[in-house]
């Protein structure tokens, strides 16, 4: 077994047993139930719907090259740099190189899980810049010193009890304060940040071919000032986010806020197209949009994983996910955690060192039912297995027991040696890795192909 | 030549990948009508009871006048002492109209301020700001309170309306910022508690005069 897989094992049987995080998860996962029916409502078939925007993410993803080069055309012609990036490190030299030809010592981020993936804030830190997050829920977690919990809701783990104390820890506002109160703290915090900063790093939601446009979607408006104030906008976006048109926002807005978070619409749905224009007010003298691979193209590669690039990252998949809701997010120690998240990361990072996330499911489908672009997530998770051990990812023991298994299947007469109690002491007691999750097998006595033969006097 | 080269292998890498097609996932779905609830009502009353729902604060003007009467009523219970405008057609209007405001010109201390929009989309009760106007990226998000002022002729029902209103007025020269705000900022991250007022504006006023 590998040091990762070892790990999230380790991890998973802990907090399965964790009757607290249990609640605060629930809880959560239970108010975000409540309000998605509320969201549907506004689409007269969101079947459809969902239907429309796979064949949109479709159209985006098989014509990728196609698109990233109008993408770049398009908003190069508006004044914005666009930087290749065909892994983290090339992404985060690129990032280096700005932030020091700017002087940068303070920068402001909104919450993007792009950044968390090539582990920007660590990057920053070493290079002695102030990394401020500014999404509630990121900066939360940052206070914290732990990644976030969740794709769409960082802080989903914790109890407002919780927040409270650790604000008393590390701000030293007075205890027990309500969340209203501990959002206003966090507002005061961070209001001068954006004024001071010199550079402003985003993630994009959606990159759009025909207008050379990225868009950005929250509820907070810490996005549309962390690209407002600074004299420099960064925006660090997968290569994946693609879409064809400036048109399919008017579907994919409406379609992210209620699997996102049950809105009609979210807050803020921002179109960012350049810099600064010589006739405009404000804004950024500079943009940057660093289009990132890091593994995308192996997706890509595989025709039958490549739909796991449609995905809009709303965090549905995540909440409906009966594993995800007992281990939680962090015990996966992966940036996208869920069902997505065990789809993605073997092919992101590698097989030999991922492979046990696809096989820590149920495959109860609860993920591709709930999907806002209906990725078949759990038809993924199957076809990773079947590609880690066509890799030869499948430790021996797995191998032989496998061959045994065939032969033992294909042979009428080898099924049917010994009786119940003697399989019953192969599977409960000689093989024991049956047992140690799971209550004893009980075999009949005789096998089905014995009763037949009996009752039929064969 | 190193970002060059990064370009050409990523897109060496996707056409690679892509020379193995897969086909359209649902071709019976395509389609243009929409997939959203249609108009059943004025999109004035629409647009206010979603606005409405989304914690706004709307109300009504059948003219300028009125306009400037609601305003005055606020500014007074407000007891707003500076309030930030920076669009020269819309001060002008109201300094017309015997209105008794203190402007200001620093953004960060005021307590509210107002801009114009692009339009209004009844379907959602949002309001769709652009940096082509002179209250660019900044004003309508960074102060406490923003107050809108809008004429029911730039009211759209949906969406996709408004992004067509862009495009046709626009070109290919869009502004650099466009924003679909609908309500007040709003956090639900700590316990999926709904706070209102985080970064963005606590409040959001729409005034809507009839035009």
């Amino acid at each position: 077994m590998t040091d990762t897989a070892a790990s999230f094992i380790a991890k998973s049987t802990i907090k399965a047993a964790d009757m607290e995080h249990r609640r605060k998860i629930n809880f959560n996962i239970a108010k975000y139930n409540a309000v998605v029916p509320i969201g549907k409502e506004q689409f007269t078939d969101v079947m459809l719907a969902r239907e429309r925007a796979k064949n949109a993410k479709w159209r985006a993803i098989e014509n990728l090259d196609k698109y990233l080069e109008e993408f770049e055309k398009k908003i190069s012609e508006r004044g914005a740099k666009v930087i290749w990036a065909d892994t983290a490190d090339d992404a985060l030299a690129e990032i280096g190189k700005i932030c020091a030809a700017k002087n940068c010592t303070t920068l402001v981020k909104s919450k993007s899980m792009v950044t968390e993936e090539i582990h920007l804030n660590d990057f920053l830190e070493k290079n002695g810049i102030e990394s401020v997050e500014t999404d509630l829920g990121e900066y939360i977690q940052q206070l914290d010193g732990e990644p976030p919990y969740h794709i769409v809701t960082p802080a989903m783990h914790k109890s407002k009890e919780d927040v409270a104390k650790l604000f008393v820890e590390k701000l030293g506002v007075p205890p027990g304060l309500t969340p209203e109160q501990l959002t206003l703290v966090a507002r005061d915090k961070l209001r001068t940040k954006y004024t001071a900063a010199q550079v402003g790093v985003t993630g994009a939601n959606f990159i759009i071919a025909d207008t050379g446009s990225i868009a950005i979607t929250e509820n907070e408006g810490n996005a549309r000032l962390s690209c407002a104030w600074p004299p420099t906008h960064i925006v660090v976006v997968g290569i994946e986010k693609m879409i064809p048109s400036i048109n399919d926002l008017a579907l994919f807005w409406p379609l992210l806020s209620t699997y996102g978070t049950g809105q009609q619409v979210t807050v803020y749905n921002s179109i960012v197209s350049g810099p600064k224009q010589p006739n405009e007010k404000d804004g950024p003298e500079e943009m940057y949009v660093i289009l990132l691979n890091n593994g995308r193209t192996n997706l890509l590669a595989n025709a039958k994983t490549r739909e796991a690039l449609y995905c809009i990252r709303c965090g549905a998949c995540l909440n409906a996910c009966p594993v995800y809701k007992n281990i939680g997010g962090h015990s996966y120690e992966t940036t996208y955690s869920g069902p997505i998240g065990s789809v993605i990361t073997p092919h992101l990072k590698n097989m030999g060192d991922y492979k046990h996330l696809s096989n820590a499911s149920s495959l109860c489908g609860n993920c591709t039912q709930v999907c806002a672009v209906k990725i078949n997530l759990h038809e993924l998770l199957l076809e990773n297995r079947q590609e880690a051990v066509a890799q030869g990812e499948s430790s021996l023991s797995e191998r032989i027991a496998w061959k045994v298994w065939r032969q033992s299947s294909l042979n009428r007469s080898m099924m049917n040696i010994g009786n119940g109690n003697l399989k019953n002491w192969v599977v409960n007691k000689v093989f024991k890795g049956w047992t140690t999750h799971r209550s004893e097998l009980h075999f009949s006595q005789k096998t089905f192909n014995e009763m037949w033969k009996e009752q039929h006097n064969q | 030549m190193k970002a060059s080269t990064a370009k050409e292998n990523i897109l060496r890498k996707i056409r690679q990948a892509l020379s193995t097609p897969v086909p359209v996932p649902f071709p019976l779905s395509e389609g243009t009508e929409s997939v959203f609830q249609p108009k059943t009502q004025d999109n004035e009353i629409e647009f206010a009871e979603r606005f409405t729902k989304l914690q706004g604060r709307f109300a009504f003007c059948a003219n300028e006048t009125e306009l400037a009467e609601q305003l005055q009523i606020l500014l007074t219970a407000r007891s707003w002492q500076h309030i930030y405008c920076v669009e020269e057609t819309l001060k002008s209007n109201l300094d017309q109209s015997a209105l008794n405001i203190s402007f200001t010109n620093d953004l960060p201390s005021c307590e509210a301020s107002i801009t114009s929009c692009e339009c209004l989309v009844a379907r959602t009760g949002s309001i769709m700001l652009s940096s082509s106007s002179p209250s660019g990226r900044t004003t309508s998000v960074y102060a406490p309170v923003h107050i809108c002022i809008a004429y029911t002729n730039q009211l759209v029902y949906d969406i996709k309306d408004a992004l067509q209103l862009m495009k046709e007025k626009y070109g290919a020269n869009i502004p650099s910022l466009i924003t679909l705000a609908s309500g007040p900022s709003r956090t639900a991250d700590i316990e999926k508690t709904l706070v209102v007022g985080v970064h963005g504006p606590k409040e959001v006023f729409c005034f809507l005069i009839e035009r």
